[in-house]
């Protein structure tokens, strides 16, 4: 098998290394040439075996062996990343970047993140795990609690937000038409003249359905051995697949919503704060006839309006006068909303369709003679709005809104 | 009550504000905290012009689309 060298690669094409990048170089070369090796060798053992239980004439077993050496060769281990998990692996690069060259330099073990990919339920597979120090007890003075604790997600708020309906059927792309800017207008017309002509236009724009989909897979000893948490496993997917809808609808609100350019307001506001952002964004908004009824913050956010004191103490805002400071507007605190950011818009240019949690479970490949099932959790949803009532939503970051319209 | 009205040669139009090319935004560094920010393109000169924040040209972001589209832009698939 042909071995990876990636020194000799680097310096053919030219490359400066240094002592310590070569240091590193050597050890990463040496670990993929590790692991291609111990690949190789695991296929071919297989293989091996195989050929002498199944005794082929020498011609088959050779064309078999060579066809096992390309498999092992071309095999790549399934690995996708989505956008958000690229960004994350940057931002822990990046964050972390002076720990990683110390870490190459000297040479020690650095523990940067764990990588894991989801495997189908088994009893054996670590699916259930004791925790760090447990142990299970011999002796009968123990319980079990019949409640499975789950991990705390953010609170789906947009389907309380938006108008939504649920129905069998999503479109798979809506036309929408809408109106553009008029030609000529109605006027004040005196006897026997002309009337002005006027041409309504229109155009017609598109919104394409989405689907928000998961799967599980188990095996039938799982399900007969965990009857009760493979009955909340079952719940619990069908719960993320709202949540991501949820995620899914509130990420395409601000992806639509405007970017703040300016206000009249700009420069003119003494010592913004979130309170002032939330209003001068309903202004832009109520000032092109649309009603701002919403305003979503991080809940960190609140606690840090809710807090704010004079000099001598007293709170700025009393907890009971909040509600009046945003002028009317629905305040829904989310941990979905990003620190430092906001989103005010006109919640009636949403309307939503979605479908229910479509739950299908069947066999794929060789699952049924390996005693296997997979779920499938789906729901389909559409997002209307129309492209001109986008000026009724905008999301920005408070600081940069806050810098534009305080006063100097 | 008569209404007066401020006579002019310019004559008004309503300008449209591209937001959609990711050449309309740029990445800047508000002084006030030192985070970065990606910003459109108006607000982020009209920071920079009042020395509020300076433009850091060498990171880069990404936009994403907008859920509605031009009939044009829709590909059968």
């Amino acid at each position: 098998m042909k071995k990876v060298d990636l020194k000799n690669s680097l310096n053919q094409r030219g490359a400066k290394i240094s002592a310590d990048q070569e240091l590193f170089l050597d050890s990463l070369t040496e670990e993929i040439n590790s692991v291609l090796e111990e690949r190789q060798s695991a296929i071919g053992e297989i293989v091996n075996s195989r050929l002498a239980e199944m005794e082929l004439s020498d011609e088959i077993a050779s064309q078999v062996r060579e066809l096992s050496e390309k498999i092992a060769k071309n095999s790549t281990p399934e690995f996708r990343m989505s956008d958000t998990q690229k960004r994350a692996l940057m931002s822990v690069l990046t964050e972390r970047k002076a720990e990683i060259v110390e870490a190459i330099r000297t040479g020690r073990d650095l523990d940067l993140f764990e990588i894991r990919v989801a495997a189908p339920h088994q009893n054996n597979n670590g699916t259930v795990s004791l925790g760090v120090g447990v142990t299970y007890p011999t002796v009968e003075n123990f319980d079990e609690s019949s409640v499975f604790a789950t991990i705390r997600t953010p609170e789906n708020f947009i389907f309380e937000l938006i108008l939504n309906r649920q129905s069998s059927n999503i479109v798979k792309t809506r036309i929408k038409t809408e109106q553009a800017p008029k030609e000529g207008s109605v006027a004040v017309v005196s006897e026997a003249n002309a009337k002005p002509l006027i041409q309504y236009k229109w155009v017609k724009n598109a919104i394409e359905r989405k689907k928000y989909a998961g799967r599980i897979e188990w095996t039938e000893e799982f399900e007969m051995d965990n009857g009760a948490l493979f009955t909340a496993i079952v719940k619990m997917i069908q719960r993320d697949v709202v949540s991501a809808l949820n995620n899914g609808i509130y990420n395409d609100i601000i992806t639509n919503a405007t970017a703040y350019t300016s206000s009249p307001q700009t420069g003119k506001i003494v010592l913004p704060n979130l309170a002032d952002v939330a209003t001068v964004l309903q202004g832009l908004i109520n000032s092109q006839n649309y009603n701002a009824d919403v305003v979503a913050i991080n809940p960190t956010q609140l606690v840090d309006l809710l807090l704010t004191k004079k000099a001598d103490g007293e709170y700025l805002f009393p907890k009971s006068a909040i509600s009046d400071l945003w002028a009317g507007m629905k305040i829904v605190t989310s941990s979905t909303v990003s620190v430092g950011y906001m989103l005010v818009f006109d919640s009636s240019i949403y309307t939503e369709e979605h479908t229910g949690v479509i739950v299908r479970v069947g066999q794929y490949n060789d699952q049924f003679i390996k005693n296997s099932y997979t779920l499938i959790a789906e729901q389909f949803s559409l997002l209307d709005v129309a492209k001109i009532d986008l000026v009724a939503s905008y999301y920005g970051a408070i600081a940069t809104i806050s810098a534009d319209i305080k006063k100097p | 009550m008569a209404q007066a009205k401020v006579k002019s040669n310019e004559v008004g139009s309503v300008t449209y504000i591209s937001q959609d090319s990711k050449d309309d935004f740029k990445v800047i560094k508000l002084k006030e905290n030192g985070q970065l920010y990606v910003e459109h393109n108006i607000l982020a000169d009209n920071l920079i012009a009042r020395g509020l924040a300076e433009e850091v040209k060498k990171a880069d972001f990404d936009l994403e689309s907008k859920t509605i589209r031009k009939i044009s832009d829709v590909k059968d698939n």
